[in-house]
């Protein structure tokens, strides 16, 4: 299934690191394997919810960690397998339609029980949303509806294998009908999970208590306050004073002062993330090969891994990190080698005349120092380089209209569901809505068209690493790293599973020691 | 009044002393600033480093001279350019007055409630990041202090016997302000300039640390502050160093514009209307 | 003293239609589709269908003449309606309040702090003009204006917050939170009073009706307390209220560092995510405020200064 060899990378309980603690605070080692049901902790967050907690935006995930709203499915990162939430059970009853069996017994936090017509309205508020949501639109889900108290059916406009997947997706959490009014959505009392938000400081935090009624057992902790703090060194300096338990998202920067505490775990996990050099193939002189391939050679990724990303992240084997289902195994990251660099250069015929410009993205704090690492290795082989940071939404049009020479981004490949389907249509075919590299090759276009109608998955995944084959080969774009997810956990902090999408943070397993 | 002119001399001294290493640093066979080496990141002060390597094993020694010319030239050509604007504004509403007068005055009062970093952010997402939108940034937040002392001034002296005599025997308005009144206005005005850039080398700094001023690899103080800030254990010379260098500079500016506005007889400026660099 | 305030109020109703015109420029100067990016600051990181956003710039209004959709703002914002967010869609209103009321607090325990500070050492240091009290004094406050504020925040969190765990590194969570910020933002104006209630202190000594009262035979301290200190304090009034104007729009680094959501943060993330509708409510409300104050500051020191014409403006 997904992720096999992910499993052990992906857990980490905290309880088991306390006990290797050795802390300079003598106490928490002691008491570190009895929960304290009176406890209340705080997780610095690194967005603050900007639209109203419409569940089509980001803001469902900061619903979902909280341990507010929760979703038909779940995607087990552990598992590597879709699993049952809200829906105990479904199945693809026609090519068309998909039937999940909503579990048994299960309440809203207002005391309302959740019946199928519940979850159809929930749903078919996301599914009319202005901006609809990525994994859940009208061009995937054609319409939802109850048939019985306990049943609801999912019709699709074609034959679609990944529902199950859809429905993890946060964005698809299921509220009460009378979290729906006059166009809000007010979520206070209308989840279904372990706990019930009760006061909220706009832009600053979210306070939540126990779920008295969870379905899914005794709630551990009296309560929690989800912090929004944008700057990644503070969330980082929190959990080190102690201001919070958990922080999520810790920039690489402060990652060796974080190890070095003892107080403190740090967690990493593969992230369907990868650090992308961007390079415009419609653009004299991206539109040779042979010059992508050039400047792909002249970078060292494994320094940039060690150094910059201090060792959480691994070199880029190509579009998808080597740890995935659909990554062919034989590939390796490529070396640097600016002899074969230069040849590549002279055979692309390229003179050195106008500096090229790389626009290294603001929103990741580290492009800026990547930039300059790859100004230096470029001017190497006698490619001069000037750099540029920005906002990204400045410069999307730009990027969208072909309108640049090399962007420093991030990309994410499962940003939903976890099958990469999404990100290799819309990033490399040569309609693709978010094909910023304006890359066109038809033998890809092909393969894509013909994975998308396989239901297969071993079938699928062969079809996928031909694609990223053809992807690497042309030397679309120089994927530089594949990052970690990485947050930090105070050792106190017991039955903590990390999520690298920060969907799961608060659970009802999530506990405390006394202090 | 105060007299401290041992301490002005010092701080005189210790400008020059930097200003000098500033501006000759080309010549001294540093490394170069721009240039990481992966392998020799936060290494601690050596005779191949003075003062260590930062988080990409730049020679901290070499970017601070190298960010340092670009912090103090920017800093010093905003203040040139907002005494010349701020003067020629101030001399011209005390001149007018009537709309002319309230207009500026009330653009100040709108500059003053306005954080000067969100007019900066406003700047340079419109003419995209680099030194042409930093210097617009800062002369359009930074000429309110020399307006008002010109305007202040300018009205002292307009009310004085020789302007109106001067006027009586028809001499232009361009020849009363350039033989008149920007010859009285010069001492107090070169007090403030002093003190300005000062402010101004603080607010280079803080647009930088916000990543709306230099381009990397070019890296001013503030820049290299805010680098350095998240390794403060690992290099902790990198971020103290560029923070000692813009206090002590602002420091000596400090106290010499405070002795030069002190000789120029002039007191009002310690009280301008504006609210320096608080961004 | 009406026709002052007449005159006051017309600059003050033009000023705030102008700065909120000019706010809505920021999309038309700005590259990138405005649209474009308040679905962005909703939705991170994948493509975003092509229709949806035609089809919120035709909500917005955005196609329109931009007199038209300031005419629009305007006939909404004169009835009480400062619109809704662009990006959150939830009333302005609730964004900039509790904004508002966050930077009001910082700034006035700040200048609280800094007008304390310069009371004790300012007057200490007039009283004692020349001598060494005075030099050390003076030159202490004029380092405290050399200081960047982004490497006195970072150094105190690290001194104050990470090694001695004794103040919160950051957020708006309680008293404490409020101590590391204030001292920040108080060094500057701390400084900048010193040297004003020195001054006046200085001045106010030297005055003839100080002389004549010790001559009557009031005793030193109090001829000090009855004559020099009150006069002695007059340039801080003045100074106090453009200080407080000029605060009143947020620090925007030291709400950066401190994690505090104050009308700094707000407006330069209004600006950042072109919502208009947000930067509008906060410029309009910062100005006026900022102009009422400078007005207020400008009749008292009328009122002590009867002879002063209308160019003190």
């Amino acid at each position: 299934m997904f992720f096999k060899r992910r499993s052990a990378a992906a857990v980490a309980l905290v309880s088991l690191l306390a006990l290797t603690g050795c802390g300079l605070n003598g106490g928490a080692t002691t008491s570190a394997l009895t929960p304290d049901l009176n406890q209340r902790i705080v997780v610095d967050n690194f967005r603050a919810p900007v639209a109203n907690w419409a569940l089509e935006s980001d803001a469902a995930y900061i619903l979902s960690l909280s341990g507010c709203l929760e979703t038909l499915t779940k995607f087990d990162q552990a598992q590597g397998k879709v699993t049952s939430s809200l829906a105990t059970d479904w199945k693809q009853t026609s090519p068309l339609t998909w039937d999940f069996t909503i579990r048994d017994g299960v309440k809203f936090q207002d005391g309302t029980i959740l019946t199928a017509d519940a979850v159809a309205a929930s749903l078919q508020s996301v599914l009319a949303a202005k901006v609809p949501a990525r994994a859940f639109n009208p061009d995937v889900v054609s319409d939802v509806a109850a048939v019985d108290a306990r049943t609801v059916r999912i019709t699709t406009p074609s034959d679609s294998p990944l529902i199950p997947y859809r429905l993890a997706s946060v964005n698809t959490g299921i509220l009460a009908p009378a979290a729906y009014k006059d166009g809000t959505i007010d979520p206070f009392g209308h989840c279904t999970g372990p706990f019930t938000p009760v006061s909220e400081k706009p832009k600053q935090s979210l306070t939540l208590d126990r779920n008295e009624n969870y379905w899914g057992g005794k709630v551990q902790l009296a309560g929690a306050e989800v912090r929004f703090i944008t700057n990644g060194a503070t969330r980082a300096t929190q959990v080190q004073t102690g201001e919070s338990d958990i922080s999520l998202s810790i920039p690489v920067a402060s990652l060796s002062t974080l190890e070095g505490d003892n107080n403190v775990s740090v967690l990493k996990a593969d992230s369907p993330r990868t650090a992308t050099l961007y390079m415009n193939n419609g653009k004299a002189p991206f539109d040779k090969v042979e010059f992508r391939k050039a400047i792909r050679s002249a970078l060292d990724l494994e320094s940039l891994a060690n150094s910059i990303y201090e060792g959480a992240a691994l070199p880029a084997v190509g579009p998808f990190a080597a740890s995935e289902p659909w990554a062919s195994p034989e590939t390796a990251a490529p070396k640097q080698n600016l002899n074969e660099a230069k040849k590549l250069l002279s055979a692309a015929g390229y003179t050195a005349t106008q500096p090229l410009k790389i626009v290294a993205i603001v929103e990741r704090a580290e492009f800026g120092d990547v930039a300059a690492v790859i100004q230096q290795d470029l001017a190497k082989i006698g490619v001069p380089i000037t750099i540029e940071t920005k906002e990204y939404a400045s410069v999307e049009p730009d990027l969208l209209a072909g309108n640049y020479d090399m962007v420093l981004s991030q990309r994410n490949r499962l940003i939903d569901i976890a099958d990469p389907i999404g990100f290799l249509t819309a990033d490399y075919t040569c309609k693709g809505s978010y094909n910023l590299s304006h890359f066109c090759d038809a033998d890809y276009d092909k393969l894509i068209e013909q994975a998308a109608k396989t239901t297969d998955a071993k079938e699928r995944y062969k079809l996928y690493a031909n694609a990223g084959r053809i992807l690497q080969d042309q030397a679309v774009n120089v994927w530089l790293v594949n990052e970690q997810a990485i947050d930090a956990v105070r050792t106190d902090v017991q039955n903590h599973v990390q999520d690298p999408l920060s969907r799961y943070v608060l659970t009802a397993k999530t506990s405390k020691s006394g202090s | 009044m105060l007299k401290r002119p041992l301490a002005t001399r010092a701080a005189v001294w210790v400008l020059v002393v930097i200003v000098a290493a500033v501006a000759l640093a080309p010549w001294f066979g540093l490394r170069d600033p721009a240039e990481p080496n992966l392998g020799m990141r936060f290494s601690s002060p050596s005779p191949a480093f003075w003062l260590g390597t930062d988080h990409l094993g730049r020679d901290t020694l070499s970017r601070l001279l190298d960010g340092g010319r670009f912090s103090l030239s920017i800093a010093a050509v905003a203040t040139v350019l907002t005494g010349l604007v701020g003067t020629a504004i101030g001399v011209l509403s005390a001149r007018r007055g009537g709309w002319v007068d309230e207009f500026f005055t009330r653009t100040n009062d709108v500059l003053l409630a306005l954080p000067e970093m969100v007019i900066a952010l406003f700047i340079v997402a419109a003419a995209g990041p680099g030194t042409h939108s930093l210097l617009l940034a800062l002369t359009v937040t930074g000429w309110t202090p020399f307006a008002r002392l010109a305007r202040t001034l300018t009205y002292e002296i307009s009310g004085q016997g020789f302007l109106k005599a001067a006027r009586v025997v028809g001499c232009s308005p361009q020849f009363i302000i350039f033989r008149h009144i920007l010859p009285h206005l010069s001492g107090p005005l070169i007090g403030q300039a002093t003190l300005r850039f000062g402010q101004l080398l603080i607010s280079v700094g803080a647009l930088s640390y916000l990543g709306l001023g230099v381009q990397p690899p070019q890296s001013d103080w503030g820049a290299m502050l805010a680098a350095a800030q998240p390794h403060a254990e690992r290099a902790p010379l990198a971020i103290l160093v560029p923070g000692l260098a813009i206090f002590i500079v602002a420091l000596c500016v400090t106290l010499i514009g405070q002795r030069i506005t002190e000789l120029a007889g002039n007191r009002a400026i310690t009280a301008p209307r504006t609210k320096e660099a608080h961004a | 003293m009406i026709a002052f305030l007449a005159k006051r109020t017309v600059a003050l109703v033009a000023t705030v239609l102008l700065a909120s015109f000019a706010v809505f420029l920021i999309p038309y100067a700005t590259p990138g589709d405005p649209a474009r990016k308040i679905i962005r600051s909703r939705v991170a990181g994948d493509a975003i269908d092509e229709s949806a956003i035609s089809s919120l710039t035709t909500e917005l209004g955005l196609h329109d003449p931009l007199f038209v959709q300031f005419h629009r703002w305007l006939g909404r914002f004169l009835s009480g309606d400062m619109g809704l967010s662009y990006s959150s869609q939830t009333p302005v209103v609730e964004q900039v309040l509790p904004a508002l009321g966050i930077t009001l607090t910082l700034v006035v325990a700040a200048l609280g702090v800094a007008v304390l500070v310069s009371l004790i050492l300012g007057i200490t240091s007039g009283l004692h003009e020349g001598r060494r009290t005075d030099r050390v004094i003076t030159t202490v406050t004029q380092a405290l204006i050399a200081i960047p504020e982004y490497w006195l925040a970072p150094m105190l969190v690290l001194i104050f917050a990470v090694k001695l765990t004794l103040l919160p590194s950051a957020g708006w969570v309680s008293g404490a939170s409020l101590v590391l910020p204030v001292a920040v933002l108080a060094a500057r104006p701390s400084s900048y009073f010193t040297s004003a209630v020195r001054s006046g202190m200085i001045e106010a000594l030297d005055a003839e009706h100080v002389t004549a009262a010790r001559s009557r035979g009031l005793s030193y301290p109090r001829t000090i307390m009855r004559h020099v200190i009150p006069n002695g304090l007059l340039p801080l009034a003045t100074l106090l209220a453009v200080w407080f104007a000029g605060l009143l729009g947020g620090s925007v680094i030291v709400e950066v560092i401190f994690s505090i959501p104050g009308m700094g943060r707000l407006l330069y993330d209004a600006v950042l995510n072109n919502d208009i509708p947000v930067a509008q409510g906060s410029v309009v409300l910062v100005v006026a405020l900022a102009v009422a104050i400078t007005t207020m500051a400008d009749l008292v020191h009328r009122t002590l200064n009867p002879l002063l014409g209308d160019n003190r403006a």
